[in-house]
């Protein structure tokens, strides 16, 4: 077959068929609804800053939590409200000159109590606070920080994980 | 696509599909960018502190009552488990060890039974306080922590 023939033969066929787009738009409408399903239901607005491993834990129940000031516990720092204020040293708290911890993490406290002031100054009283530590982090420097957090005012601690359903 | 309008012998008209698809395109496009797959949940604990201050005295004319009865949970580096439940009126205080079987894991079965026997002994307690070693990792913490709250409605943490 020549080269106009099969020009020609194209055209026709391009010419007659118009492109079928309801199977497309009900593919579309199917992924749609998907996609805004699991939107609705997960916890979208919170999510780490840093590079953590959340622990896996089982949790029945698909309650969203509290809108809250979010605190996050990485390897290397401690991110209040996505700020970092606080450097770690492979998850542990630095030891002082006397080869101590320090009593209490300062920078941690003037940034909750800052935020708290905020909050308080919008009429609000915010005692949640929304904790989001890696899964080898030490008890250790949970405990102090939260004990930093109780010192502000933030008792109430949403502890993230991931859902092992 | 085509529909029928103006009833029977009326005309079919094409009905234009285009614009449908842009928008269907743009917001799976916006979806899948900014949907998060993971399914995260939280478990809320309170805090309790230790502190220097004495407790308030206690007020003469009114009858003396019984300490409330509470329990606390102490989580230790060799996988044991330690429950302890005092005051009431027995005024006598009760430890559980649950120690682990294969000194690798916690013996979670364990615990729940242990705490579903104290919780329908003393079905007044509605709160444990829990503290551990500093050099437990946050993952047997959490884990733990879930596993109190099956039975127990709030855990608190400790903290300082």
């Amino acid at each position: 077959m020549s080269t106009s023939k099969k020009k020609k033969r194209r055209k026709q066929v391009s010419g007659d068929l118009p492109l079928q787009i309801t199977s497309m738009a009900d593919i579309f409408m199917i992924l749609l609804v998907f996609l805004l399903k699991n939107y609705a239901t997960s916890m979208t607005n919170i999510s780490a800053t840093t590079k953590i491993t959340l622990p896996e834990v089982k949790v029945s129940g698909n309650e969203a939590p509290k809108e809250s000031l979010k605190i996050e516990i990485g390897k290397d720092t401690i991110l209040v409200d996505q700020k970092p204020v606080y450097r770690l040293d492979n998850f542990e708290i630095p030891k002082g000159p006397d080869g101590n911890p320090p009593a209490a993490l300062e920078s941690v406290t003037v940034a909750l109590n800052e935020y708290k002031k905020n909050s308080l100054d919008r009429g609000k009283n915010d005692s949640f606070l929304a904790v989001l530590a890696d899964e080898n982090v030490p008890y250790a420097t949970i405990q102090k920080l939260v004990a930093t957090a109780a010192g502000s005012g933030f008792v109430d601690l949403q502890l993230i994980v991931v859902n092992a359903e | 696509m085509s529909v029928s309008v103006g009833g029977d012998g009326g005309q079919d008209v094409d009905l234009n599909l285009a614009p449908i698809i842009d928008c269907f395109v743009v917001l799976i496009a916006y979806l899948l960018m900014t949907a998060s797959f993971i399914s995260l949940a939280f478990v809320d604990v309170g805090v309790f502190t230790f502190g220097d201050a004495a407790p308030p005295p206690p007020i003469e004319d009114q009858p003396k009552k019984d300490p409330p009865m509470v329990m606390a949970i102490d989580m230790a580096t060799d996988y044991v488990v330690t429950i302890k439940v005092s005051g009431g009126k027995e005024k006598k205080d009760y430890a559980v060890p649950i120690k682990s079987l294969d000194g690798k894991n916690w013996d979670k079965e364990q615990l729940e039974k242990s705490l579903e026997q104290i919780k329908a002994r003393w079905p007044e307690i509605e709160e444990a306080s829990l503290s551990a070693s500093g050099l437990l990792k946050y993952k047997d913490i959490v884990g733990l922590v879930q596993d109190i709250k099956k039975t127990i409605n709030r855990v608190m943490v400790s903290g300082g």
